[in-house]
């Protein structure tokens, strides 16, 4: 898999923040996508803007406070702007193979940072060799964390996805041997 | 030492490969289920993961997934399934959907299915796709075969025929890829059928199972002095151009022993030859996912020991030559490709 690159957590900080607040309103029972919480935010932001900005223009010269607020608040929304363009941009398809004992048993899935399934595919890899194509909206659902790998009567396992190797397309490869449930 | 061979049979049909097609629509195939194509077996396609089609085959077993609604996807998953056989997953590529696929349902049921017991046996020999062994399946013996018993005269067997094969092999293949293969014996039932010998080989990911029956040659009141034995060899890697043939031979041997000179040369050469045939059928299979200079020099690879194969065989083996010669134009056609 492909090296995270210098500018990749700074990059990856709208995008985490942004996944603590949805994790905190998904257990106050506001379970939003990804991109509804962006879109949301953008606009409670936006409405927020407009005042702040009214209130630059009329301030007086000593007064900072709507300055610091508007320049604060403009860095909020580039944030959230900088986090879709970085779910937009990301592949929606992860590829692979799977070495297992029994593959027509084996189920592959991507999950996002709340462990929900997002991928849309049935999961199924290739009987014969094993191969697996998942494929997910990463605008809308968010970038996928980790892939997991189920069989019946096995304990599912997981292995985290870099920004950078879903970024790389980079292939998979996994050996997968049942741990009983 | 009396040999007799008859080679009974018998090639697949061959499906031949189709010239390439930019940017095909669809996929067409047949599945075959219990020796002979089978209708209302579900076919379930997706394109990039979105439902596409979910269909029964035709009586026959033909099918055709229709995937024009879906010009840009990549990805194409088909899963076949039918109650009483494994369910078969085949991931696709646009450019793997011009060829006919023939997929070949393994049992769970019924006389050729894998009893639980054996399933339990056989575990323990499961290897990844590609990798795996030849198998050998005790043959069914005469009583009094042997010295001092049957499974000893079967452990005998199971040397002389890895000898013979290995020894094959590496004419036309490397050194390496022969000292890869091996002759692991599976201690299941077959009962020389050859669905079921088909289905034990799926399970483990063999490369080819070979297996066969003795008959006593005698009074048939005291222990036979010779046995005739029928043994087959089923190649298990199959591919979508490439159905490789299933072979057998009837060779006579003293029931006492079974040293490599008891063995007839022609079933040194059959060997041999249809394991190069069955390398041959799961490497080019394995091709299929690789990609670039990767491919090709593994396409040159399997082109070698063909071709090297192929200037070893004499005028007597037409099936053989006729198997090598397809093989060799199939890699050359996906080298050209």
């Amino acid at each position: 898999m492909a090296e995270p690159s210098a500018a990749e957590p700074i990059l990856a900080l709208p995008g985490q923040v942004l996944d603590q607040i949805s994790e905190v309103l998904a257990k106050v029972g506001i379970d939003l996508a990804p991109l509804v919480l962006q879109l949301f935010l953008l606009a409670i932001v936006v409405a927020m803007f407009i005042p702040t900005w009214k209130k630059l223009r009329a301030r007086e010269k000593s007064d900072r406070v709507p300055l610091y607020a508007a320049i604060a608040l403009g860095l909020v929304g580039i944030g959230i702007l900088v986090g879709v363009v970085e779910n937009a941009t990301t592949p929606g398809r992860v590829v692979g193979s799977v070495r297992s004992e029994r593959l027509v048993d084996v189920r592959v899935v991507l999950v996002d940072f709340r462990d929900r399934e997002i991928s849309r595919d049935a999961g199924r890899v290739d009987t014969g060799t094993g191969r697996f194509a998942l494929h997910y909206a990463p605008l809308v659902d968010g970038r996928a964390r980790k892939l997991r790998i189920v069989a019946p009567g096995c304990k599912p396992q997981d292995l985290d996805l870099s920004r950078a190797a879903l970024r790389a397309e980079s292939e998979i490869t996994w050996e997968h041997v049942c741990a009983p449930a | 030492m009396r040999a007799g061979l008859i080679l009974l049979l018998a090639a697949g049909a061959t499906a031949s490969a189709l010239p390439g097609r930019a940017g095909a629509q669809a996929l067409s195939g047949t599945v075959v289920a219990g020796g002979s194509g089978r209708g209302d077996v579900s076919v379930v396609a997706e394109a990039d993961g979105r439902p596409v089609a979910q269909l029964k085959t035709e009586p026959d077993g033909r099918f055709k997934v229709d995937f024009s609604p879906h010009p840009k996807a990549r990805d194409f998953t088909v899963t076949f399934s039918l109650a009483g056989f494994r369910k078969d997953v085949r991931l696709l590529d646009r450019s793997t959907l011009d060829r006919p696929l023939q997929v070949t349902l393994v049992p769970t049921t019924g006389p050729a299915a894998i009893p639980p017991e054996d399933e339990q046996k056989l575990k323990s020999l499961v290897t990844s796709v590609g990798t795996g062994p030849l198998l050998f399946v005790p043959y069914n013996l005469p009583a009094g075969a042997g010295q001092p018993d049957a499974a000893s005269l079967n452990e005998r067997l199971r040397v002389q025929l890895q000898r013979l094969i290995v020894t094959h092999v590496q004419i036309a293949a490397t050194s390496t890829e022969a000292r890869d293969i091996s002759l692991t014996k599976a201690s299941v039932d077959a009962g020389n059928d050859l669905a079921r010998l088909r289905a034990v080989g799926q399970f483990v990911n063999a490369l080819a199972v070979v297996s066969g029956i003795g008959f006593g040659v005698g009074d048939g009141v005291s222990a036979p002095k010779e046995i005739e034995l029928a043994s087959s060899f089923v190649i298990i890697p199959q591919g979508e151009w490439f159905d490789p043939p299933l072979l057998s031979i009837v060779d006579t041997v003293p029931s006492d022993q079974v040293g490599r000179a008891a063995l007839d040369q022609k079933m040194s050469r059959m060997w041999g030859r249809a394991t190069i045939l069955a390398l041959a059928s799961r490497d080019l299979k394995g091709v299929q996912a690789l990609k670039g200079p990767e491919r090709k020099t593994q396409l040159q690879k399997i082109q070698r020991y063909l071709i090297a194969e192929r200037a070893n065989v004499g005028a007597a083996d037409e099936l053989g030559a006729a198997k090598l010669k397809e093989l060799v134009e199939i890699v050359s056609r996906e080298l050209g490709r």
